[in-house]
């Protein structure tokens, strides 16, 4: 095709020149290009190339000059072999990937015109040339040092305390620096905050939970000059803090438990990197320590469980098991990873630089890359347990093999004991019987090719069952229950789209009773039922319960059932009967035998026969010691594994600079290497630096090299990220980005002051949280004062303290709190809400879409919900809850007339408001004390009248309108719950 | 501190948003300033004014596009599944013959790449309709009427044949999941002009969302008060609509007027902070939502020929013929981006024909034809049409090619597929772009996703370059940024 192409267009240039067309004069090469080339390039190419603002691909074809130094992939017109430019490639639509212009070919005689101006060496009249500006060159994005000397990039020094006049802002220096600033402005500071505002504050603040009556009314009557000291110190050390900031840090790592697209799949395991973080903040792991074990916990000289575990940071984020573009899919993992490691830790948007430099601040494409190079080896993504790592504590595991081979030296004594009890019994049974044991002895013969006495539904096309769906008589599952009645269909049961189910007979009422016949010839040694049940389900055997099973398994499971059945097993006719009962989402219920005849049922036999042949007391020696077998074996140790979602690396994958990003576009190779704007960029990676062989010790380098108070951002970063926590915004507010694009520090000596300490004191964080708290400007009433308001709307200065609305998850946990139902259990998979159908039906698989969790743990804390990318709890998610799919350093706070109908309307309010009356009604009968304790228990202030005497005045009206007492209570503690107080601190 | 000067021309003009803030003028400047102000959290979590009068800024507020605008309102159809050009409307005549016949052609689908297949005729005769005579198949007898309507657009390209990625690059222009969806973007552009409802509704099918759920009508990392919300065309229309516990209207004010004294003993030494008055103005707007929203649905106001005119009434178009039916009720009470999917679930529950294509897409377009038809009929007979903008389409189309050695299944494609548009001043009765003669890649006047998009923001008054969102350093645009022209041909 290529060359038939080629001699049309040599036969029409032919046609076109009868001279050669190197040989046209200047002159009549630039008539040939005004007359003939000039209009195709317009039409076609100047528009994205120059003539405009857009310089696509960085390739400009409205000067000779674009077009000889090309774009990102290189020179467009090759002058010594112009047929080889890639201009003509492009035009020709010869490479699938590059085709020019794009969205038509073009005609045929304009491509030979254009080959024929590329031949003559592409010669441009100047007068029609748009040289344009050249690329804009901004100050602030090369590394030189003016940039250097850009605020945020200086090292941290501790800066001079600033003196104040005033003593008492003077003996804490947060207080000294944002006096003085004040005084400069010539504001004053608000005065404390009543203690009940401040108590509250502090409670939401560490623990995002309010105190309890009891814990306002102690704080507000102990006078020592300690006592907010003592509420911080006992906040600091209770579990509840963990909660409360871990969640915090989820937020910045996009934590989700589930990779997103289509399939949505879990991140199996990956909870534990949640507990992690709840853990390391209520140890206080200095800040330091966290930064290593997140980023390099497998390499650390003294790795452990818990830092390995630490590494699920990178498996956090999107990933896409099916896409389009899979080298660039890879690149779009790692970039994901560096554009929140550099936003979280260093409050820096490398990521900006991906494609070019970056346009605002100094970080040069090339940063980026020598970045990224950290994390190349990093292994990709995968479903379920791909990057599952063993966390198992090497001292316990040793304790666990101890303990098992102990166990497993018993079980051996006992069989010895037990082989002269089993030589009788078979040998006492062989002489009536000899056929049987004949063949069961002689295991070759034996070896049956069909080990189902009932097959499943995933057997071929499944089998079939009675079954009902009518609650049917008592002894239904009697081997001779007459069951002629029942309907009769293949196996399985259930709603298609439950997960692991085979559906041929759509069951979808609340019970299901089953029953089947089944044969055997003779009685198997091992019996093993194989089921899958969604959900509670009864397994009888020739009517014994052998088994239950509760909620559901989204999986066939193997469960051994011999000695369950040894006692009612039969040759001949036996019958299986299953009862399943549903409450909500998908349900199946399916179930299978699987018999081994290769065991000797030496058991049976002694039922059977161990009376006649052994005798009375030798049976029951027998069954003693068969007794103490079964029940070790039933404790058996397993030396468990632990493992974790965590990071690998297989083998070692280059880096190079990529033009646009693209992955096509290999330029420059690149070695791991540092931002230059912060310092040395050099990064060293000595030999031995990483997990033995399995790992380079890249990303130890970069965490220690992040982690070092040598680093100018790191403390800076994460003490505006404290800051922002606890005064509803950061000193700088834009506190994950640090850039020229950020805002500037309103207190930058504060920050510097701020990040030295948080060095010089370990890098602890509790130390931190303290003295903040303890400062008078924590500690200042948030109420408006006339200059302030005036001068600083904003409180920029910070005059006062900012009112806030509660975060999500504090909203749905106080109202959980308020109603006695918080259930502060810690850790382990997540649970679930209950959820309104009208959410689960936006899935594309309603019934799959959402798990169950019993009452008590739905009533746990918001930060155990289930993390799901394609359905945020809806909730929390009302209340703007982070983002999961791009780190979130601030979270919005909207008002919006949907979060209303969810507090007033919604079955969790409601159920809620009925729970909270109920426990109102415990509490006293009269009418009055419930409603004021309903106001204190919400607020954590005392009733005032005017409170009292309104809701007196509404549960009235609804009583006389006809509404019981207990209704028209309801109504008020849903008034309660929506209360602005409720939900704002002062 | 260094004093180092800001940068006086980055991007956009832009310089920083502390100095943005300063040069807010009228128009797009403020438009942006607003998603930057709610973006930040802590402007918004600030007194805007000491006067405590300051009147609560509803996010979703109406406000005017900064250059005229043709459509007011955008109707998405969403085709979910994708369905297949040359079946539907991208008439290719040469291709009947070939059925069965084996070719080498280059198709990229879930079945990864393959060079060549047995081609799968087109499963349907096509008819000539209206004056521009264009050809429409039988699946779609009338649509087929209101030909001189539409503009169709044959060459539609998308970066990715997979449903996950597709789905995100069709809403909101990115296969990497996380970005706005396109009616967030309208919404925080526009804002609703009716305060009482969303201005941003999606209605699914009944057999459940599209994969990846919600992920469809994201605002991603706008805030929340952008995303779209799910409606229904029958019951109660929004989550939580409804008093709970047999709560009358008249309890439910009483309860309210109670709330109202708390909370303003509550601000009256708090006056200064807006989000408290903010939050109070919520209660009363969610109470007016109640009471409006629930008219919108209710169809008992309408004639019975114009019911009939939608297939209501009729098992196979109820359903979508309701929801179309509200699309034009919604449009009326000034919402401005309705999205309506065809289709949900998995397999053959969407146009998704990977089986039996003759039964997915006779099913499919069964369902849709005459309601669809019955919009546009309704809309320009209302005079609604001129202002409301129609697309119909999938996350992309499907191949020539048979998926497997049997039957008429045919694999994802996004290198050519079918789109229209139609109203909101779209040229009606034209055709542009062309897949070649087996409809398997677009071939002339190729258009992207983003054109689309771009087309969309142009009519609503947008430069689709301009529209931007600063978000992690940069500009975020839905066309990204390197930029998308709108499709010209078509305006």
């Amino acid at each position: 095709m290529p060359s038939r192409l080629l001699t049309i267009t040599g036969i029409i240039l032919a046609w076109f020149s009868p001279v050669r067309a190197q040989e046209l004069s200047d002159a009549a090469k630039i008539q040939f290009f005004d007359q003939k080339v000039l209009g195709v390039l317009k039409e076609n190419c100047f528009n994205c190339h120059g003539a405009e603002k857009r310089l696509k691909g960085h390739f400009r074809v409205t000067s000779r000059k674009g077009l000889l130094e090309g774009g990102d992939i290189g020179p467009a017109i090759n002058l010594n072999e112009p047929e080889k430019s890639l201009f003509l490639e492009m035009i020709s639509y010869k490479d699938s990937d590059h085709e020019m212009p794009p969205k038509d070919k073009l005609p045929q005689d304009q491509i030979d015109i254009l080959t024929q101006w590329v031949k003559m060496g592409a010669p441009f009249n100047p007068e029609h040339e748009i040289a344009g500006e050249a690329e804009q060159v901004l100050p602030n994005t090369q590394v030189n040092d003016r940039t250097r000397a850009y605020w945020a990039y200086q090292s941290i020094k501790r800066p001079a305390v600033p003196e104040v006049t005033d003593k008492a802002w003077s003996a804490n220096a947060i207080d000294a620096f944002v006096h003085d600033r004040l005084t400069r402005a010539n504001l004053s500071p608000n005065g404390p905050a009543d203690k009940r505002q401040l108590l509250r504050r502090a409670y939401y603040d560490l623990i995002g939970l309010p105190p309890t009556p009891k814990e306002v009314q102690a704080f507000v009557s102990d006078q020592s000059p300690n006592a907010f000291e003592k509420v911080v110190d006992n906040l600091l050390a209770r579990p509840q803090y963990g909660e409360k900031w871990g969640r915090h840090w989820l937020d910045l790592v996009r934590f989700a438990e589930t990779n997103g697209y289509e399939r949505d799949s879990r991140k199996d395991l990956i909870w534990k990197y949640r507990d992690y973080i709840i853990r390391a903040f209520n140890e206080d792991k200095p800040y330091d320590r966290f930064i290593k074990e997140q980023l390099a916990g497998d390499e650390l000289p003294d790795k452990t469980g818990d830092s390995i575990t630490a590494t699920g940071f990178y498996r956090l984020g999107i990933w896409d098991d099916e896409p389009a573009d899979r080298p660039l899919a890879r690149y779009d993992y790692l970039d994901d990873i560096l554009r929140t490691a550099s936003e979280t830790f260093l409050g820096m948007t490398v990521g900006c630089a991906r494609c070019h430099d970056h346009k605002i601040d100094p970080i040069p494409q090339k940063d980026y890359y020598t970045f990224l190079s950290f994390f190349s080896d990093i292994s990709p993504h995968g479903k379920g347990g791909t990057n599952h790592v063993p966390i198992t504590d090497p001292k316990s595991k040793a304790q666990m093999e101890e303990q098992r081979a102990k166990q497993q030296k018993a079980i051996s004594q006992i069989r010895e004991q037990l082989l002269p009890y089993e030589k009788a019994l078979i040998d006492g049974f062989a002489k009536t019987n000899p056929t049987i044991l004949d063949r069961a002895e002689d295991k070759d013969q034996k070896k049956l090719t069909n080990p189902y006495a009932l097959p499943d539904a995933s057997r071929g096309k499944g089998q079939i069952w009675e079954y009902t769906t009518k609650k049917p008589g008592d002894n239904w599952f009697e081997i001779a229950y007459d069951d002629r009645e029942w309907s009769k269909d293949w196996s399985g049961f259930g709603v298609k789209g439950t997960p692991g189910s085979i559906v041929r007979t759509e069951w979808k009422t609340d019970d299901i009773w089953l029953r089947k016949d089944f044969r055997l010839v003779e009685i198997p040694g091992k019996l093993t039922l194989r089921i899958h049940h969604d959900e509670d389900a009864e397994v009888y055997l020739n009517g014994k319960q052998i088994r239950k099973f509760t909620g559901h398994v989204g999986r066939y499971i193997d469960v051994d059932i011999t000695e369950a059945s040894l006692d009612v097993l039969q040759t001949g006719r036996n019958t299986i009967a299953i009862h399943c009962k549903q409450t909500s989402g998908g349900q199946y219920i399916d179930a299978g035998l699987l018999v081994d005849y290769n065991v000797t049922p030496v058991p049976v036999l002694a039922r059977l026969y161990g009376k006649e042949i052994l005798g009375d007391k030798k049976l029951a020696e027998y069954n003693r010691l068969n007794q103490q077998l079964v029940t070790l074996e039933q404790q058996k140790i397993e030396v468990k594994e632990e493992f974790a979602m965590a990071v690998a690396e297989r083998g070692r994958q280059k880096t190079w600079v990529l033009a646009r990003g693209n992955p096509q576009l290999q330029g420059e190779e690149v070695n791991p290497s540092f931002p230059q704007i912060l310092g040395d960029p050099k990064a060293n990676i000595p030999e031995g630096y990483g997990n033995g062989n399995q790992t380079t010790g890249k990303r130890r380098v970069l965490a220690e090299w992040i982690a070092s108070p040598n680093n100018p951002m790191t403390a800076k970063v994460m003490a505006n990220r404290l800051w922002q926590h606890h005064f509803g915004r950061g000193i700088v507010r834009s506190s994950n980005n640090f850039g020229f694009l950020g805002d500037e520090p309103t207190h930058p000596e504060l920050l510097n002051w701020l990040a030295a300490e948080l060095i010089e004191g370990g890098w602890t964080l509790k130390r931190m949280h303290k003295l903040i708290m303890m400062s008078l400007t924590y500690q200042m009433s948030s109420t408006g004062q006339t200059a302030g308001l005036k001068a600083d709307p904003n409180n920029d200065l910070l005059w006062r303290f900012d009112m806030r609305r509660l975060a999500a998850e504090e909203i749905r946990d106080s109202i959980l709190n308020l109603t006695g139902q918080l259930n502060l259990k810690m850790g382990g998979p997540s649970i679930y809400t209950e959820i309104p159908a009208e959410v689960a039906r936006t899935a594309s698989r309603p019934g799959a879409a959402w798990g169950r969790s019993s009452k008590e743990d739905a009533a746990r804390r918001s930060v155990y919900i289930f993390v799901k990318r394609s359905l945020h709890e809806p909730f929390l998610a009302s209340f703007d809850w982070a983002d999961t799919d791009n780190t979130c350093d601030v979270r919005f706070v909207t008002t919006v007339p949907t979060q209303t109908l969810t507090m007033l309307n919604s079955k969790f309010l409601n159920d809620s408001a009925e729970v909270l009356a109920t426990r109102l009604q415990g509490d006293s009968q009269e009418a009055s004390e419930q409603v004021s304790r309903a106001i204190e228990l919400a607020t954590s202030r005392p009733a005032t009248d005017a409170d009292i005497s309104d809701g007196l005045k509404l549960i009235n009206t609804f009583q006389q309108g006809g509404m019981d007492a207990n209704q028209a209570l309801q109504r008020f503690c849903l008034l309660v719950l929506n209360l602005n107080e409720f939900v704002y601190l002062d | 501190m260094a004093n180092i000067e800001k940068p006086m021309n980055t991007f956009c003009g832009q310089t920083s948003r502390r100095e943005f803030l300063h040069q807010v003028g009228g128009g797009f400047t403020s438009l942006a300033l607003t998603g930057m102000m709610a973006q930040d959290g802590f402007l918004a979590n600030q007194a805007h004014a000491a006067d405590g009068q300051t009147p609560w800024d509803n996010p979703l507020k109406p406000k005017n596009p900064p250059l005229p605008a043709k459509a007011k309102h955008v109707i998405f159809l969403f085709m979910y599944g994708g369905p297949s050009q040359v079946d539907t409307f991208d008439y290719k005549p040469k291709m009947y013959p070939l059925d069965g016949k084996t070719i080498e052609v280059k198709t990229f689908g879930r079945g990864g790449k393959k060079n060549g297949g047995r081609v799968v005729g087109p499963k349907w005769q096509f008819k000539q309709y209206g004056q521009c005579g264009k050809h429409i198949s039988d699946l779609f007898p009338h649509l087929g009427q209101q030909s001189d309507k539409i503009a169709y657009l044959h060459s539609m390209t998308a970066d990715s044949p997979i449903h996950g990625s597709a789905m995100l690059m069709m809403n909101s222009g990115h296969v990497l999941s996380g970005k706005p969806s396109l009616g967030s973007w309208v919404n925080y552009g526009l804002g609703s002009e009716n305060e009482n409802l969303p201005g941003y509704v999606v209605m699914l099918d009944p057999t459940g969302g599209p994969i990846s759920g919600a992920k469809n009508w994201t605002s991603g990392y706008m805030p929340a008060a952008f995303q779209g919300v799910t409606v229904n065309a029958s019951g109660t229309p929004i989550l939580d609509l409804k008093n709970a516990r047999g709560m009358s209207q008249q309890e439910q004010r009483t309860m309210l007027d109670a709330l109202n004294k708390y909370n303003g003993r509550h601000l009256s030494n708090r006056t200064d902070n807006s989000n408290l008055s903010a939050r109070i103005a919520s209660y009363e707007l969610a109470y007016k939502m109640q009471m409006s929203a629930p008219e919108a649905v209710d169809f008992d106001q309408e004639k019975e020929h114009v019911k009939a005119l939608y297939g209501i009434g009729e098992q196979r178009t109820d359903d979508f013929g309701k929801k179309c039916l509200l699309a034009r009720r919604l449009v009326e009470r000034g919402v401005r981006f309705i999205q309506i999917y065809s289709g949900g679930n998995h397999n053959d529950a969407n146009w998704d024909a990977h089986g039996d294509l003759v039964k997915n897409h006779s099913y499919h377009a069964g369902n849709t034809d005459k309601p669809i038809a019955g919009l546009l009929q309704d809309l320009e007979q209302r005079g609604l049409l001129d202002e409301t903008l129609i697309v119909w389409g999938g996350e992309f189309g499907r191949q020539p090619t048979a998926e497997y050695a049997k039957g008429t299944g045919r694999d994802h494609n996004s290198y050519g597929f079918t789109m229209w548009m139609a109203g909101g001043g779209i040229k009606g009765g034209v055709s542009v772009g062309q897949t070649d003669e087996i409809g398997s890649k677009a071939v002339e006047s190729r258009f992207h996703v983003k054109n689309l998009h771009a087309t969309i923001l142009t009519q609503l008054g947008f430069d689709p370059n301009q529209l931007s969102y600063f978000y992690r350093g940069l500009d975020q645009r839905l066309v990204g940024v390197e930029g998308g022209e709108p499709i010209s041909q078509i305006i």
